[in-house]
């Protein structure tokens, strides 16, 4: 397989950061009033979106898909190796676009993150994701065209999936 | 929060969507109010009934064709035929039937009150 370099879109921040201010400019309209759930997110979109800007827009990829296996630079936990992959699947939670991946040695897999990641990545159990799953909005790479190269990775070719949805 | 595939998230909507038109229809041309209490309970039930046959005829077409699913066992992959249309992991069709039960059981409780 030919490796494939991803990269999150240029502008994503921006383009999230002028959503966010639209989102609460028309909830003010609605509404009369900011809601006080508005006024946390607020300022912690602002610091991300600052943040985002001092550190500068990386060029590495976030994901690499290569004979090895899937690498997530996100996920922490190395190169995924084809042969660990036991079941992907495509979820949606309000519009975020997520692939499932679950592991034959999950835990050995699990062992590498730091603390923190597996502790937060366990949110995603709640909505029966695997806690590893790879988050493929604002990347350069259509979501079904991923799922179908891991497939492919892993030796089957599918021609369609199935994207459970929640919202 | 709803879970669902496919067309999962329209079961709610078709199941009431026969009670809705054809009930306006009623009340706009015949002055026939399903949900007055002079009116008989059959128009209502009947309407609910169309409801469920609705939502199973919309699954049952839907999930006729299946998505082949691989799960990579370490004997080999294994494909597994799931439905495309589903609500909380329930067939589309499925929640017709389901629907029109927890419509009567509520009807029944009800009249008992």
């Amino acid at each position: 397989m030919s490796p494939i370099e991803v990269r999150v879109r240029p502008n994503n921040a921006l383009r999230g950061l002028v959503l966010c201010a639209a989102a609460f400019a028309g909830l003010y309209w609605f509404l009369g009033y900011l809601p006080f759930i508005v006024w946390v997110v607020a300022p912690i979109a602002l610091i991300a979106f600052i943040i985002n800007v001092i550190r500068g827009q990386g060029t590495d990829p976030v994901l690499i898909i290569n004979d090895d296996g899937v690498f997530d630079r996100r996920l922490k936990v190395g190169t995924i190796h084809w042969a660990d992959i036991r079941r992907i699947k495509s979820y949606s939670l309000s519009g975020a676009l997520y692939i499932s991946l679950e592991l034959h040695n999950m835990q050995a897999y699990e062992s590498r993150r730091p603390l923190w990641l597996s502790v937060v990545s366990q949110v995603q159990r709640l909505f029966r994701m695997s806690s590893l799953s790879i988050s493929t909005n604002g990347l350069d790479i259509d979501h079904n065209t991923l799922v179908h190269k891991i497939h492919e990775g892993c030796g089957t070719m599918v021609s369609e999936t199935r994207t459970i949805e929640a919202g | 929060m709803i879970f669902y595939t496919g067309l999962g998230y329209l079961v709610l909507p078709l199941f009431i969507a026969p009670f809705m038109v054809i009930g306006l229809i009623l009340d706009k041309w015949i002055g026939l109010d399903v949900l007055g209490r002079r009116s008989s309970w059959l128009v209502l039930h009947s309407l609910m009934v169309l409801g469920a046959i609705l939502v199973f005829v919309v699954g049952w077409y839907g999930n006729r064709k299946k998505v082949a699913e691989v799960t990579y066992e370490q004997t080999g992959p294994v494909t597994t035929f799931r439905p495309r249309h589903t609500l909380y992991w329930i067939r589309m069709e499925y929640w017709g039937p389901i629907g029109l039960a927890i419509y009567f059981v509520f009807v029944a409780l009800r009249s008992r009150g």
